[in-house]
């Protein structure tokens, strides 16, 4: 015991950066991905005398985080049980738009891709996207996973896939046409 | 009321095809719908630049997400107390 006590405090010092940083770009939230890196060294203490050496402790720790972050996200997903309603999608009940005005953010002519404040805001607005959206959005475009293996990983079918993308890009597009600034 | 023998799409039902596409191919029905109703609805023509544009504005985001370093002394310490209250349990 005394050994694996050891042994963990060197993965402490070792891998926590790398932990983190994969836990942070799957949850975007700080402390969410730091309480999930602990949990994860505290399962690894637990369940120390499975690790046999046949992986890098890398791998295996990340392979103990990623279990984490997908039970947390289904946790989540369970927990999340109000159904959807169009108006905060931006549709009316017969899934009209409910404003047919484009807005002024769109029309621009330097390219919203070059201008800084655009990404500050897309981010923040991603940032507000329930917890189980951005994290299917974090790993489709941080992690540039593929569709397959994100519905595999979160155990949802492709079609919940799309329409859950379809949901968070409207969202999006709601947000940062009511809170970006033209300059 | 919206079966979907029905030719007329609504916006949300156009926006989701818009989406679709993006990830699997559509079905001949399902393109000619879309194709007739973006005929005919500028805020989901305009929909489908703003998707794609909200596409390549994730990934400019998340690309500089990927440069950003974060100090973890502090949480490496926590870690270390916690992992020791558990080893003295």
């Amino acid at each position: 015991l005394e050994q694996a006590a050891i042994q963990i405090n060197q993965w402490v010092a070792d891998y926590t950066d790398v932990l983190l940083s994969r836990a942070l770009y799957r949850t975007n939230q700080l402390d969410l991905a730091e309480d999930l890196v602990q949990e994860t060294f505290i399962t690894a203490f637990k369940k120390h005398h499975q690790f046999k050496g046949n992986s890098s402790p890398k791998t295996w720790l990340t392979r103990i985080l990623n279990n984490k972050i997908i039970d947390h996200y289904r946790s989540a997903a369970r927990k999340k049980t109000e159904p959807f309603s169009k108006v905060a999608l931006g549709f009316d009940e017969n899934g009209s738009w409910l404003d047919r005005n484009m807005n002024a953010l769109w029309e621009q002519k330097e390219s919203l891709l070059d201008q800084p404040s655009f990404i500050t805001a897309l981010s923040h607005c991603m940032n507000n996207l329930p917890s189980q959206w951005k994290m299917v959005i974090t790993a489709k475009f941080l992690e540039k996973k593929k569709s397959k293996e994100i519905c595999q990983e979160y155990n949802i079918t492709t079609s919940n896939y799309w329409q859950l993308v379809h949901r968070a890009k409207l969202q999006l597009k709601n947000c940062l046409e009511n809170n970006y600034e033209i300059e | 009321m919206t079966s979907d023998r029905k030719i007329q799409l609504s916006c949300q039902k156009a926006t989701a095809l818009i989406e679709k596409k993006r990830e699997v191919n559509l079905s001949f029905l399902e393109r000619v719908k879309l194709l007739i109703h973006v005929k005919m609805c500028n805020v989901c023509k305009a929909y489908i630049k703003q998707s794609d544009m909200l596409d390549k504005g994730m990934q400019v985001s998340s690309n500089l997400k990927n440069t950003k370093s974060i100090n973890t002394a502090e949480l490496q310490k926590k870690i270390i107390q916690k992992l020791n209250s558990e080893n003295n349990l």
